[in-house]
């Protein structure tokens, strides 16, 4: 898993656009599906995603709110902006390049 | 276990700067962590297991909180803190095991003592229940009443057994009462049930050709208190006679079988109460072998073995088969076993000098000791208090599985773990491992607070 858990570290702020990009979700729920695609293979640790976050919503990649639930605590919910539709374009289009390199390179 | 949580990421905050981020950030790590909770605690988990895998999911925050202007140093303090919790709650986990090892410890010795103390009991109260009848007849005796009762009352208590002046040594002899010869032939089972008397059977071998039978007893039986035989096709059948009032109080059964006959035996069944079974070298196939309080005692059997015992002891010499022995507070003693051995006691010890093929043995408090000489295919021992040590071949390949709640372990591979071919590993109270080559013999132990020694 060593070179996997290397890949997601270079990725996680893709992935948290990816999952972004289909809905507005929080914390938990992105890191529920997360698992849920990956067959409980993968979850980010909280540290990791929070971090990511930050960073994103200083790009100006995500802009985020607070959720009006009326049962228990607050959830704060990200979106993904224009700006960051477009880096997770890019973002996509470099892996799917480098994908394509790496696997031509280990055939 | 929420505010539990939500108390462990405020901690995490503790060294940073208050502001509106921190501020908003706890609450987001709060509303996630415990929404995380919630789930796991719908999948069935435990709150404690629940709590440990949502603390477990934080990873390390120390650049997160860095970055909300934590100082470094604060940020490593909430990280050892955090760890802190982890292994608290492994502490919590080990206390929980001891307890739980130590309780079943307590009750296993319960159940030895009051399994012994059954048994002791029973012994009693058949010897009291004697007593108390010749300490009232002897008052009737004494008192003048008896002499007024007719002679047949007379012969009533004596048949009773019941020595009215003195019970010193006259039962020590016992006289032949009844002999029977039976033929051989076509016979393969002989079956023995006198489960309610406190009949000795004396199994023995000889060079006549007929079966021989001997009946002793310590006074002389009536006609209908003889045992009753009956051949039935392949069987004979040996039951105690119909009339079991004033049954003499001990007696003896000499069985004499041909050594040719005793060798090619298809069952051999022996049923009986408070007496002793002891057996010369036996071939048959099936060997069932049940007394209560008596003993068993056997030399080499040929066959396949099954004994029970309440308090009894059970000896054997030698089995050439497989071996089944249940008793509750008997110790077990075979010199050589051969084939499968099964064990289960409560409370008695068991030693197999001379293991020769795959054994189970189980106890509650009762020791272990086996001798495996040959490599089988696995040694299973499991007890509560009782310590266990066994003993195998030397350079035979071993797969260990070791476990106790609170005892202590000692194998010969603490001293040889440098050695290439052996992959051990004991921590604690635990040992895993496997040495030499395949095909491995797997040794399982596991004891509750017993010893265990492994030694080759």
């Amino acid at each position: 898993m060593s070179i996997a858990s290397d890949l997601l570290r270079g990725n996680t702020d893709t992935i948290i656009l990816a999952s972004l990009a289909e809905h507005d979700s929080y914390g938990y729920l992105i890191n529920k599906e997360i698992m849920a695609k990956t067959e409980a293979q993968i979850e980010l640790k909280d540290a990791t995603l929070y971090s990511a976050f930050r960073r994103l919503e200083k790009e100006g990649l995500v802009t985020t709110y607070w959720g009006d639930e009326e049962v228990g605590a607050r959830r704060r919910y990200y979106s993904i902006t224009e700006k960051g539709r477009e880096v997770y374009g890019q973002n996509k289009a470099e892996w799917q390049k480098a994908k394509q390199m790496i696997d031509s390179l280990l055939v | 276990m929420k505010d539990k949580i939500k108390s462990a990421i405020m901690d995490l905050f503790e060294n940073v700067p208050e502001s509106q981020e921190a501020k908003e950030l706890q609450e987001e790590m709060i509303s996630n962590a415990e929404e995380k909770y919630e789930d796991l605690i719908q999948r069935g988990f435990t709150e404690e297991q629940s709590y440990t895998m949502v603390m477990g999911s934080i990873g390390d925050v120390e650049e997160l909180l860095a970055d909300l202007g934590a100082q470094s140093d604060d940020g490593k303090k909430a990280k050892s803190e955090y760890w802190e919790k982890q292994s608290e709650y492994w502490e919590k986990q080990c206390e929980y095991w001891k307890w739980q090892g130590e309780n079943l410890e307590k009750q296993a010795k319960n159940l030895g003592q009051h399994a012994k103390n059954f048994g002791q009991q029973m012994e009693q109260s058949a010897g009291d229940l004697g007593q108390q009848a010749k300490e009232a007849l002897n008052a009737f005796l004494s008192a003048g009443i008896i002499d007024n009762i007719s002679s047949s009352i007379k012969q009533i208590i004596s048949d009773a057994g019941i020595n009215l002046q003195n019970d010193d040594g006259k039962y020590k002899d016992m006289e032949i009462c009844n002999e029977r010869k039976f033929t051989t032939d076509g016979i393969t089972s002989i079956v023995m049930e006198v489960q309610s008397s406190p009949i000795d059977v004396d199994v023995q071998l000889t060079t006549d050709p007929e079966i021989f039978i001997q009946e002793l007893y310590n006074k002389d039986p009536k006609e209908d208190q003889l045992l009753q035989y009956a051949v039935n096709g392949k069987q004979l059948k040996i039951q105690y006679g119909s009339n079991m009032i004033g049954f003499p109080r001990r007696g003896t059964v000499r069985v004499f079988l041909p050594e040719g006959f005793a060798g090619s035996l298809e069952e051999l069944k022996i049923l009986t109460a408070s007496g002793d079974i002891k057996l010369e070298d036996i071939g048959a196939a099936k060997q069932v072998y049940k007394t209560m309080s008596g003993d068993v005692c056997g030399a080499c059997a040929i066959g396949d073995v099954s004994i029970g015992t309440v308090s009894g002891d059970i000896a054997f010499e030698a089995v050439e088969g497989e071996v089944q022995v249940k008793t509750v507070s008997g110790d077990v003693k075979i010199q050589k076993a051969v084939g499968k051995t099964n064990v289960g006691t409560a409370s008695g010890d068991v030693k197999v000098k001379d293991c020769q093929g795959d054994a189970v043995i189980r106890t509650a408090s009762g020791d272990v000791e086996c001798n495996l000489t040959q490599a089988g295919e696995k040694l299973e021992v499991s007890t509560a208090s009782g310590d266990v040590e066994l003993t195998i071949p030397d350079g035979i390949g071993v797969q260990m599985t070791l476990n106790t709640a609170s005892g202590d372990i000692d194998t010969f591979c603490d001293c040889i773990s440098t050695d290439e071919n052996v992959k051990y590993v004991k921590t604690g109270k635990r040992a895993v491992g496997t040495i030499g080559e395949e095909p491995y013999l797997k040794i399982k132990v596991s004891t509750a607070s017993g010893d265990i020694e492994i030694n080759r």
